[in-house]
């Protein structure tokens, strides 16, 4: 995430009130929401709804959501397959674990409505974590006639997207961001300065805070995968002492304790990742 | 007739124990705890079957068994994936492995799912 880096840096060194200008020159954060509250964020303190100065009222923020998260199927399992052949492409990077789409209301199109008619300057950013585990394939890679590994190079950026995104899994146990940008560069007071200075500072963090969940989660999940291997060689090894030819019987009974154990073990390991 | 094993495994206990099990008059095996030349090790030691680790250093499993998969040579070659992966059965089909095994499995299965693609 090496924008994010970059901005954490550029905090530490400049102070907060700077993290704007670097984060998105000529742009300003306007909102930051974590799935429903947008509606709430922007009840909340209409100081916000001043900021983000619309050409129309935003009446229904939660239809942008409500909209995006059918789109994306984020709603209700806590893993789901995301089929971009299904919907539109909307322009997208991915970095990390996070999957970014630039802008939400392309994504969305005439579904939001005329919230778009007039507001061109305002976009929608918004940011979904991959699930635990899923990785994005780059290329494809084949063998030509001698044997030798080869990348194969895909010659269309656009099918290229669309190869990253196919069966891509998104996670919904992970909080969805979304940011209205505003593209249209004036003053702001001092109060708007910090006010958009703290919700920067805070969608940094979650950023953060979801890249390194991700992580963790995943190295838990190499756990216990590892776990089973020599899991593995303990159960056969007891099974193949206890089963030789001429073994006493203490000998055997230990055999099968061990055993035991070691399927208790497995079945600790099964708990851990929860139903299946 | 002789027929040859290849088990490719990272882990080294488990690769040895599983050379132990398998090991009988008779029958070829060959252990690696890498699979990036799989397609070499498969000319060379022209094996029956195939045992393979998902997880498994450079490539990977999945990988290395698509490439001897692309070789219409190697069709008659079974190939029995071995992986604590909770979706390995879908992984399975989708490589067109002829059989899997979850770990932690135990030796009787082992043993069995391995004369079963032998006899075949």
């Amino acid at each position: 995430m090496a924008d994010v880096k970059k901005v954490s840096e550029g905090r530490k060194k400049n102070g907060e009130e700077d993290v704007l200008s670097q984060l998105y020159a000529g742009c300003s954060i306007i909102g930051e929401v974590f799935r429903m509250p947008l509606v709430a964020l922007f009840r909340l303190d209409p100081r916000l709804n001043e900021i983000a100065n619309f050409q129309k009222p935003v009446e229904s923020p939660s239809t942008v959501i409500s909209n995006l998260q059918l789109i994306v199927q984020t709603s209700s399992s806590p893993d789901v397959q995301f089929n971009p052949e299904s919907f539109r492409i909307a322009p997208v990077k991915i970095e990390d674990k996070l999957v970014i789409f630039d802008d939400v209301l392309y994504f969305t199109g005439n579904e939001l409505g005329n919230f778009g008619e007039g507001n061109e300057h305002l976009r929608f950013l918004a940011v979904l974590p991959l699930a635990v585990d899923k990785e994005i394939v780059q290329s494809q890679t084949s063998v030509d006639n001698s044997g030798s590994i080869s990348a194969a190079q895909n010659e269309d950026d656009d099918d290229t997207e669309m190869h990253k995104l196919r069966n891509l899994s998104l996670s919904c146990g992970n909080r969805l961001l979304l940011c209205l940008m505003d593209e249209r560069p004036r003053m702001l007071d001092d109060i708007q300065k910090v006010l958009l200075s703290k919700m920067a500072g805070q969608l940094l963090y979650s950023w953060e805070l979801q890249v390194m969940h991700i992580g963790k989660a995943n190295q838990y999940k190499k756990l216990r995968h590892d776990l089973r291997t020599p899991l593995t060689s303990i159960t056969m090894l007891s099974q193949l002492i206890g089963s030789m030819e001429g073994m006493d019987s203490e000998t055997q009974e230990m055999c099968e304790l061990m055993l035991k154990a070691a399927q208790k073990m497995d079945a600790l390991i099964a708990d851990a990742e929860g139903p299946a | 007739m002789e027929h040859c094993i290849l088990i490719y495994e990272d882990d080294r206990e488990l690769l040895e124990l599983c050379r132990i099990i398998l090991s009988k008059p008779g029958r070829k095996i060959e252990t690696f705890n890498r699979c990036e030349n799989i397609l070499e090790d498969v000319r060379q030691y022209q094996p029956d079957l195939i045992l393979m680790d998902l997880w498994i250093p450079e490539i990977g499993g999945e990988k290395a068994i698509s490439l001897v998969k692309e070789v219409p040579e190697n069709d008659h070659i079974a190939v029995i994936l071995f992986s604590a992966n909770t979706e390995i059965a879908e992984i399975c089909s989708n490589l067109g492995a002829d059989d899997y095994l979850k770990k932690p499995f135990d030796l009787a299965n082992f043993r069995k799912t391995v004369e079963k693609h032998l006899l075949n």
